[in-house]
């Protein structure tokens, strides 16, 4: 896949990006593509005593724990009961794998660079800070996720110094 | 100085090398004890060779030179012109020494700097056969006027009755080798075949007994014959890889391929006749490289050293059939080595461990579905799959299994240095080489065991004066122990030396503010000798560069403790002490009691579990707070286990009855009110993962046989974390 987006990237001004979408509450999210492994149906998820708050739990995938962030509690969104749509996307983030908990996810969406908004500053500092930008496709908003700040650099620096 | 090869074949080579050189140590501790072994001496002569083959390969040349040198002594050794000695030996180690120094810098990328001049020097002397090397080893390097980068030893030495000219050297390529063969008797004509008939000199068999990959000086001579009788030009044998570059550099080649012990003038002589009887100049085709190449079968004349080249005309002489063979037997040895192992890196062999537990879970639910359908073809199927899945498991496990052989192996080298150091005499005994454990585990109790050999020679035997005061023998005995003993290997070191006096150990601790008299006095011995694990304790009074500082020993202990081991001593005052460490077959695989707190399950480590019973609710008190359960007349503090692990749990303190599982951490006991028990299992450990690691009181996870997680408790971190926090 990643030879294919190097192909179209190839002679262009205006790069092909390809963005995962998901939707939590009422809104669409993208995600890099590259930065997404799998996307899991939901599966239970043990919880760990004494860890952070953002983390739910650990999963078992195909033999390897992977740690899962609670996307809503990072969004300052309500918590929801999970669906039959409810999936566990797989990132990798800073080398490490984690899964992060969506309400669905949707599709593969090819957007230009061109397309990206810078954010609007609506003031909600505490979701503000991860949001690369948006895009208007077909109607309807698209929020890109920068995944490197879905915690803050302090929270990295302290999953790192552990 | 870095330097520029490639790094595939460097690698190899590292590997490849490494291994000998591991081999090397052992057998040079072997060789002490058997002086005589041929089958030994020829090995440990293989084993430098190979090292500065594939070093002269990547043209290593501080390297190859010290090689070579210890290969030199080894040969003078095998042709009985000299015998073992320890000054020798400590020679010959050192120059291990050196050489595992240069491989840790080729490692690290780096130019390895020449080795001593002192050392090569040491090593050029003992490579004299014993009746020609009158001169103690110092003045022969004072002798030398060279540079030690240049062994040369051809101008220094004294002419050895045999000369050692090694064509199984693989300077020279099979292919060469022939050709110079053919070219030699083609154009020589007869008189080189019945070479060692015709040679008025050649002295009784000495190429036989030299296994025939040798040269004799007197062979060299015929051969200098019998070209000059041949009368005819040897030229186009010389155009193919003769260097000598027939001129008078002739000195300066000769030098820098000095290894084959051929003088200047005999080279210089071998010249002009070739020269007088070829007439026609001999052309040199290439430009000498001093570095020899690797293996035989190189396709690269080029490369053969000028001397090398030197040899070339002369080895035609020594019967061919007998090189040949040499040669014959040489690559018969190597292709079934070469063939009988696959390396494998371990992340791979994890990764297959990994996918085969899966398999494992999988094979379980199948189990499971199985037993419930009564389709009797499935079943069959399934307890098929049952057998096979269980095979393949402990086949995995075994890939990952090593004998600790790996780790004994370095310690005769150990204890034979140390006892030399410390004037002591030691016989190192190794029982239970071949147990298998882990590979992680072989690695990590290395460092343990070699400190603990090392506190055996120096602190547990006596000196051999002072052994036989006491009515022991001189020599002391050290042994190492390796055997399985149900899922845990137990290793011992036992010495019959001095042993330990528990009231001296009493009063270190005291004097050390270890501990207070009282606590002292009340210390059973059992727990007095234990006291060598705690911190700053040293009962020798002398400090020295093997030991005594204190440190070590509580180093020990955290190291074996790491991998869920226990260590213990038992030592009797006069008789000797002994350690035994007992470790778990494998990292991998914990035992665990596993217990469920809502509809979670968590599991407990054995090793901390000490027992399980129904509580009383109405036994139980409250002291300051906390509530204790009393227990054969003993206080027990009690928690609630679902209170700490389980948020929002709400815990019911009025039930009747529950489960309690009493843990104990170092010495105290606590117990664990939990909701329900499932019983033991054996888990394969999962790190929790960069993000969880460190969590307070997780040891990790595993995945239980329906697929769920199941957290490991550490205990000791959780009650730190918890019971604090709560009081």
């Amino acid at each position: 896949m990643a030879n294919v987006v190097q192909a179209k990237n190839a002679g262009s001004e205006d790069p092909i990006l390809q963005y995962v979408t998901f939707r939590l509450a009422d809104e669409t999210y993208g995600i890099n593509v590259m930065q997404v492994q799998e996307v899991l149906r939901y599966t239970e998820i043990a919880p760990v005593p004494g860890a952070p708050a953002y983390v739910l739990g650990i999963i078992n995938l195909r033999g390897n724990v992977v740690t899962v962030i609670d996307t809503r509690q990072r969004f300052g969104l309500m918590n929801a009961d999970t669906t039959d749509s409810t999936r566990i996307v797989i990132i990798e983030v800073e080398k490490q794998v984690v899964g992060i908990l969506v309400d669905s996810v949707s599709e593969v969406v090819y957007l230009r660079e061109s397309e990206i908004e810078t954010t609007p500053n609506v003031g909600n500092e505490e979701s503000a800070k991860f949001i690369q930008g948006v895009c208007n496709k077909n109607d309807q908003l698209l929020i890109l996720v920068e995944l490197n700040k879905l915690m803050s650099d302090e929270e990295w620096a302290e999953v790192a110094a552990l | 100085m870095s330097f520029d090869v490639d790094q595939d074949i460097l690698q190899d080579f590292l590997i490849e090398a490494g291994e000998i050189l591991e081999q090397l140590s052992e057998q040079l501790v072997d060789l002490e004890q058997s002086p005589d072994d041929p089958d030994l001496l020829n090995a440990i002569f293989r084993g430098f060779h190979t090292v500065k083959g594939g070093a002269g390969f990547l043209q290593l040349t501080p390297l190859v030179d010290c090689c070579h040198v210890a290969e030199n002594v080894f040969d003078t050794l095998r042709k009985h012109q000299r015998q073992v000695t320890p000054e020798l030996m400590d020679v010959v180690l050192s120059a291990l020494d050196t050489v595992n120094e240069m491989f840790d810098e080729v490692r690290s990328g780096q130019m390895p700097d020449p080795a001593e001049t002192e050392l090569l020097n040491q090593l050029e002397y003992y490579a004299q056969p014993e009746s020609e090397a009158g001169e103690p080893p110092v003045s022969a390097g004072a002798d030398i006027t060279e540079p030690p980068a240049a062994p040369v030893e051809e101008s220094v030495v004294p002419e050895p009755p045999v000369a050692a000219v090694n064509d199984a050297e693989g300077d020279i390529t099979d292919a060469e080798f022939e050709s110079l063969l053919d070219a030699l008797q083609g154009e020589g004509g007869p008189p080189s075949t019945p070479a060692t008939a015709s040679d008025p000199v050649s002295t009784s068999g000495d190429v036989p007994a030299s296994g025939g990959d040798d040269i004799t000086e007197e062979e060299f001579e015929a051969l200098l014959d019998q070209l000059h009788g041949a009368g005819q030009s040897p030229t186009s044998v010389e155009n193919e890889n003769t260097p000598p570059a027939a001129q008078s550099s002739a000195g300066v080649a000769g030098a820098s391929g000095g290894d084959d012990l051929i003088t200047d003038d005999e080279f210089e002589a071998l010249l002009d006749e070739l020269h007088g009887s070829g007439g026609a100049p001999v052309q040199k085709s290439e430009p000498s490289v001093p570095t020899a190449p690797a293996v035989s079968k190189s396709p690269e004349p080029q490369k053969a050293a000028p001397a090398e080249v030197a040899s070339t005309p002369a080895t035609p002489s020594p019967a061919r059939p007998a090189a040949e063979k040499k040669v014959v037997a040489k690559k018969d040895a190597a292709a079934p080595a070469a063939e009988a192992t696959v390396r494998v890196d371990t992340s791979r062999l994890d990764d297959i461990m990994n996918m085969v537990g899966e398999l494992v879970l999988v094979r379980n639910r199948l189990v499971r579905l199985g037993g419930e359908s009564s389709d009797s073809e499935l079943a069959k199927a399934v307890s098929n799959l049952d057998v096979v899945t269980a095979d393949l498991q402990t086949s995995v496990m075994k890939t990952r299994m090593q004998p600790i052989k790996k780790v004994f192996g370095r310690f005769p080298r150990v204890v034979r240095d140390l006892s030399r150091k410390l004037k002591k005499e030691i016989n190192l005994r190794l029982i239970g080489e071949d147990t298998d454990l882990d590979k992680n585990l072989v690695e990590a109790l290395a460092d343990p065991l070699i400190h603990l050999v090392r506190n055996a020679v120096d602190h547990g035997v006596e000196l051999p004066d002072l052994r036989e005061q006491k009515g022991k023998p001189r020599v002391g005995e050290v042994v190492l122990a390796a055997e399985q003993e149900g899922d845990h290997i137990l290793l011992t070191i036992t010495d019959d030396g001095a042993g330990m006096n528990p009231d001296v150990l009493r009063r270190k601790a005291v004097e050390k503010n270890l501990l207070d008299q009282d606590a002292a006095d009340r210390l059973s011995d059992q727990e007095a000798f234990n006291l060598i694990f705690a911190a700053g304790l040293s009962t020798k009074e002398q400090i020295s560069d093997v030991s005594g500082r204190g440190v070590g020993m509580d180093v020990v202990k955290t190291k074996i403790s790491q991998l869920n081991g226990t260590i213990n001593v038992w030592s009797e005052e006069g008789k000797g002490s002994r350690i035994i460490i007992k470790v778990p077959l494998t990292l991998a695989i914990m035992p665990t009691l596993m217990i469920m707190l809502g509809d979670q399950t968590f599991a407990l480590p054995l090793v901390n579990v000490n027992e399980i019973f129904q509580l009383d609710i109405s036994r139980a008190n409250i002291v300051d707070g906390q509530e204790v359960l009393v227990i054969r007349e003993k206080t027990l503090p009690l928690f609630y286990l679902k209170e700490w692990l389980v948020p929002g749990a709400d815990v019911s303190r009025d039930l009747k009855s529950g489960h309690v599982v009493v843990v104990s951490v170092g010495t105290q006991k606590v117990g664990f009110v939990v909701d329900q028990l499932i019983g033991q299992e054996e888990v394969v450990i999962k790190p929790l993962g960069d993000m969880l690691h460190g969590t307070p009181g997780m040891a990790g996870a595993t995945i239980t046989g329906d697929g769920r997680i199941a957290l490991i408790l550490d205990i000791p971190g959780m009650l730190k974390h918890y019971a604090s926090s709560t009081r």
